[in-house]
């Protein structure tokens, strides 16, 4: 296999990651988590299968998935920014609730237990030795704009002030819950963009175990990127790189049960990672704990 | 400001009419104890606060701020002793942060520059804010209020956490700023400080204003008197102990604060058998990390503790307790307390892996339940039930229950920190018989009170801490409130 | 014995969530055309005659379900119930094989279960990695090395997607319809239980959850009891497997499928149960009810039995918003 190939599948790959961890660094930089990043995967994925398939529209298909984002995106805002309540649960929620419904409408739609029929084919730049997912360039394109966002604008100044000390941005005539709701929806939005790549793009087809962890890896790769969307595109490759090496390697040891190890790589490679990673970075100083004046 | 009145929600009066006035052009300084009611006060002016009563004249107009961001419109600031500062921002950032909204970097960029220029005041924009010194930090607090136009600046005990130089550069831009025809609030404690910068004083004491004086009028004795105020009431009749042997012994101990800086710097100090030993203060001064570091729960650096002869330092609560010490720590809430915990557990905090409430290990509940019982009713405890959450119940009781716990425990070595305070008076009280009696019982006891009522009520000897250090050390006969409020204030 | 006094608060914030979960459940199933009562009337009816699948369903649920507890007593969100119930049923069934002996096997389970969770556990505590990244990790790692184990080393010749059986004398063993499992998951229950609250090391473990500052003053030393805290969940979640594997699979298959999302369901289960040992008892037989009933619930009006889950999520959203709820009940008032 030749190594153009090969970083090509890795670049495809690690969309998915790095959407979905590049959203989730607003919502964290803003001081709110969401671990239903998984859930979002799954759900924006499922509905922008079905919106491309009744329509034909891919652009249609995207802009659902984008919805269903920010649907989620508003839900999770309600619970842990307006109502304070306890955000790890309310993710894991939305991931147990997005696990057993996209069975349902599967069902209810195709009849199927397991996927939808194929989605329209989606376009592609080619390039030597294959092709370039046009989610690829706008992956490399929001992670730049969501750095600069972040650490050039006086919008992301104000943001990240939230998500280190809500009380002195409270004092300086910040808006805190405002920001983290918006900074929630738009981190969600993103994520759904992700799970549209997923099905429209990647794969071609919504199955039940599209996200496969994705939605967990990428909140490793947030930690990973030390909340930067710039070093969150090097994780993503990162990890990427680790999916196509285990797929790359799985077409070499044909052998099913060597198959199964390699399938561990991408995740024993994020533990390891996060792991030494852990000792550098710094999560922004008020993340995941509710605020409230007095 | 008229007639302020402020009693907060849980009954705590905090000031009971005073009036208070500054004019431009002058630095005035706001004297008084702990708790006497100064940054109450200012935040009420600062809107962070609503008085309970009175009124608020600025250039004669009647004000009353709903919030801060009011008062910065209408240029008033306010710098606490806790910066409002994003910490891993820099400075710039953080200056941005408050920016008008058309204001761009390169024009806020030039406003702090000429700041800069204006005040001969070097200001490191693009360093992060947690790695400057405190003294930087501070000096970035200034400038935000001014690149607001603040015209009258409140600083709440601005050089508690400064060097001496820092200290010195500070007064040098105060007074320039005054020269500019701002008003500024200096709250303090610190009679020399108070002396050296402002131009007047008011004194508070206990929620009333004592007087506003000029300060060339008066010395640092007079304005001691003024602050601390009183003679001493009611000592009352206490049997004369006759101290034995050194039951604690604290050698030469460094520890570091929080902010990696030294808090304790080489403190020694005994406390014997039968004796009550004060440590006074005001609070800031190292006493909590001397504390923490005699009970186990912070590092000494350098330096020893000893505990009835043997070699503690940097021992476990744990071993500690068991070596026969006792700690009522001043954090009821967080540290002395498991809010969520019922009282009976509670009542065994600490000592819950001993007979005879665990045998190898496993609870046994009559036990907890009897020496919950115990203290419920030897201490006067108000509790709803025995199972009942503490979190319900009144600070007094709260703290009835940690004093209880401790003295049952039938330790040698009682170290209390501010045991009674926010407590009621029946309350404190009954705190501070409970410690005469452990000391009639011949224990030892270091009291910590940032009380100068309750040192003086309560101590054999008083040992005064400043600024990391033991600077003055008093026995029971030589202690006047006077000695007590110069040694407070940095005077030794 | 002490009289155990019922929390009525987080009885009712439980209470609530569960009508909110049925009720946008029901939404939901009108909007897929099917009458909701006929739908839940169907679970109930199914899933109430047939109290054996409910135990058995509930066994493995309420053992998950008390390692998310355990933890999250000493305050640590602990998701990985599912890869220790994995590693758990692997030992349990190598052990079982090789051995012939049920308490063995468990044993084998048990211990895996706690090593495996002691991973996040160190990591957490010493390492300060966040134990919802870890702990999810290594439920993907632990799926993987089954897979792999199973098909290696464990597969039966004649039907190579499946391991070998446990053999007849190491299984737990039925009553009538009535599983053993489940009087083991409860023996561990109440073990948990009197642990928490009867030994000084339960102290410091809830000691440290509430306060960490007020439990190293008690003379809890924080490290450690996080780790063991997640040591112990790891005791509970492996024996899910174990029980799994020797009480009603006896074999594993190659996608997991006898166990597969039975360490997540544990995570609801614990939730509604408040974390508590002996109210998740409670909450696992009605998850038991749920899990049954949505066979019938299939048959009858041809939803899908993940709806079941589907209704689940939306209860645990509920519960994370209690502000909600306790709005909710005071309008109810």
């Amino acid at each position: 296999m030749n190594p153009t190939i090969f970083l090509l599948s890795a670049a495809r790959a690690m969309v998915p990651i790095t959407l979905a961890a590049i959203g989730e660094i607003i919502t964290e930089r803003a001081g709110v988590v969401n671990i239903g990043l998984e859930g979002i995967l799954l759900l924006s994925g499922l509905f922008s299968a079905v919106v491309s398939l009744a329509t034909n529209s891919i652009l249609l298909g995207v802009l659902t998935g984008v919805f269903v984002g920010l649907a989620i995106g508003a839900l999770h805002a309600l619970i842990s920014v307006t109502l304070r309540g306890n955000q790890i649960v309310s993710g894991v929620g939305i991931n147990t609730f997005a696990l057993g419904f996209v069975v349902v409408v599967l069902i209810s739609l195709y009849g199927s237990y397991g996927q939808t029929p194929e989605t329209p084919p989606i376009p592609r730049i080619p390039v030597a030795g294959g092709s370039i997912s046009y989610f690829f360039i706008a992956t490399l394109i929001i992670g730049a704009l969501a750095w600069w966002a972040l650490f050039r604008t006086k919008w992301g100044l104000r943001l990240r002030a939230v998500g280190e000390n809500p009380t002195a941005a409270d004092a300086m005539g910040i808006n805190v819950f405002r920001i983290r709701i918006i900074a929630t929806v738009l981190g969600a939005m993103l994520t759904g963009l992700a799970g549209a790549y997923l099905v429209l793009d990647y794969v071609g087809y919504f199955t039940k175990h599209i996200s496969a962890g994705r939605g967990f890896i990428a909140l490793a790769n947030v930690v990973f990127s030390n909340w930067n969307p710039l070093i969150a595109l090097l994780g993503g490759f990162l990890f990427g790189f680790f999916e196509a090496l285990a797929i790359y390697l799985q077409i070499i040891y044909l052998s099913p049960s060597h198959q199964y190890v390699l399938k561990m790589i991408p995740y024993i490679a994020t533990l390891v990672i996060v792991s030494i990673a852990m000792k550098r970075v710094r999560p922004p100083a008020a993340l995941g704990k509710p605020y409230s004046r007095e | 400001m008229v007639d302020i009145h402020k009693v907060y929600p849980d009954g705590t009066i905090a000031l009971k009419g005073v009036d208070f006035e500054a004019d431009f052009g002058e630095i005035h300084g706001l004297l008084g104890e702990n708790g006497a009611g100064k940054t109450t006060l200012m935040r009420i002016l600062y809107g962070e606060l609503q008085p309970t009563k009175g009124e608020i004249y600025i250039e004669g107009k009647k004000t009353r701020f709903r919030g801060p961001w009011e008062a910065l419109e209408s240029g008033l600031a306010m710098v606490h002793q806790h910066f409002t500062l994003v910490e891993s921002f820099t400075v710039f950032e953080n200056l941005m942060l408050i920016a008008k909204k058309d204001e761009t970097p390169e024009s806020l960029r030039r406003r702090v520059e000429e700041l800069e220029r204006e005040l001969n005041l070097p200001i490191p924009l693009d360093a992060t804010v947690e790695g400057l010194p405190v003294g930087v930090q501070q000096r970035v607090e200034i400038i935000k209020t001014l690149l607001r136009e603040a015209r009258i600046l409140i600083l709440d005990e601005p050089t508690s956490v400064l060097t001496p130089l820092e200290t010195k550069e500070l007064f040098a831009l105060l007074k320039k700023l005054r020269d500019m025809g701002m008003c500024i609030i200096f709250i303090s404690h610190k009679l020399k400080e108070v002396m050296e910068i402002t131009d007047r004083v008011t004194v508070l004491r206990k929620g009333l204003k004592v007087d506003t004086v000029r300060t060339e009028d008066v010395d640092e004795r007079t304005l001691a008197t003024m602050m601390v105020g009183r003679e001493l009431a009611g000592i009352g009749e206490r049997k004369g102990t006759r101290p034995g042997e050194a039951l604690l012994k604290v050698e030469d101990l460094w520890v570091l604060g929080d902010r990696g800086q030294w808090a304790v710097k080489g403190v020694s100090l005994e406390v014997r058998r039968g004796e009550i030993l004060g440590l006074a203060g005001v609070e800031g001064n190292g006493q909590m990390e001397l504390i923490e570091a005699i009970t186990g729960l912070r590092r000494a650096h350098k330096g020893k503790v000893t505990l009835r002869g043997r070699d503690v330092t940097n021992a476990s609560p744990r071993t500690l307790y068991r070596l026969g010490m006792a700690h009522i720590p001043s954090d009821r809430q967080n540290v002395g307390l498991i809010l969520d915990f019922s009282v009976e557990e509670n009542s065994i905090l600490g000592i819950h892996w001993d007979p005879p409430f665990a045998r190898r290990g496993v609870l046994d509940l009559s036990q907890v339940r009897r020496r919950g019982e115990e203290v419920v009713d030897k201490f006067g405890v108000v509790a709803p039930s025995l199972t009942a959450p503490v979190r319900y119940l009144s600070g007094g009781n709260q703290q009835k229950i940690i004093a209880g716990r401790e003295i049952l425990k039938g330790a040698e070595v009682f170290v209390a920190s501010q045991p009674t305070r926010g407590l009621d008076v029946a309350s404190t009280e009954y705190i501070r018989k409970l410690l005469l009696e452990l000391r009639d019982q011949g224990k030892a006891i270091l009291l910590v009170s940032t009380d100068l009522d309750e040192i003086l009520q309560l101590s054999d000897r008083i040992a005064v801490m400043y600024e990391g250090k033991i600077i003055g050390e008093l026995e029971r006969g030589e202690a006047t409130m006077e000695k007590l409020g110069l040694l407070m204030g940095g005077v030794a | 014995m002490r009289k155990i006094e019922i929390p009525w608060e987080s009885f009712a914030v439980s209470l609530i969530s569960l009508l909110i979960g049925f009720l946008v459940g029901g939404i939901i199933l009108a909007a897929v055309g099917v009458n909701p009562l006929r739908a839940y009337a169907a679970m109930f009816h199914w899933a109430l005659r047939r109290p054996g699948a409910i135990f058995q369903r509930a066994t493995p649920i309420l053992l998950t379900a008390l390692s998310f507890a355990v933890a999250a007593r000493a305050n640590i969100f602990n998701i990985g119930a599912e890869g220790q119930m994995y590693l758990g049923a692997l030992a349990s069934l190598y052990v079982a094989v090789k051995s012939g002996s049920a308490l063995l096997g468990a044993l084998a389970g048990l211990v895996a279960g706690m090593g495996y969770a002691s991973i996040a556990g160190f990591l957490k505590s010493h390492r300060g990695v966040n134990e919802v990244i870890s702990t999810i990790m290594l439920n993907w790692i632990a799926f993987f090395f089954l897979d792999y184990s199973i098909s290696r080393y464990l597969a039966d010749p004649s039907r190579p997607w499946r391991s070998v059986k446990v053999p007849v004398g190491a299984r737990i063993p039925y009553v009538g319809s009535f599983p053993l499992s489940f009087v083991v998951a409860v023996i561990v229950s109440i073990a948990m239980y009197f642990l928490l609250w009867r030994t000084s090391l339960g102290y410091d473990i809830r000691a440290v959850g509430l306060k960490p500052k007020a439990a190293r003053y008690g003379g809890a030393d924080v490290k450690k009891i996080t780790l063991l805290s997640m040591s112990l969940a790891g005791v509970a979640g492996g024996l899910a497997g174990s029980m799994i594997v020797q009480g009603q699979s006896y074999y594993i298959d190659i996608p997991l499928s006898v166990m597969y999302g039975m360490g997540f369901d544990g995570i609801g289960v614990s939730l509604i149960g408040r974390n508590h040992p002996l109210a998740i008892v409670v909450s696992a037989l009605f998850f038991g009810v749920l899990m049954v009933g949505s066979h019938g619930m299939q048959l009858a009006v041809g939803v899908p039995r993940e709806m079941v889950t589907a209704v689940i999520g939306i209860i645990i959203i509920a519960l994370a918003m209690p502000e909600a709820i306790r709005m909710i009940r005071r309008r109810l008032r």
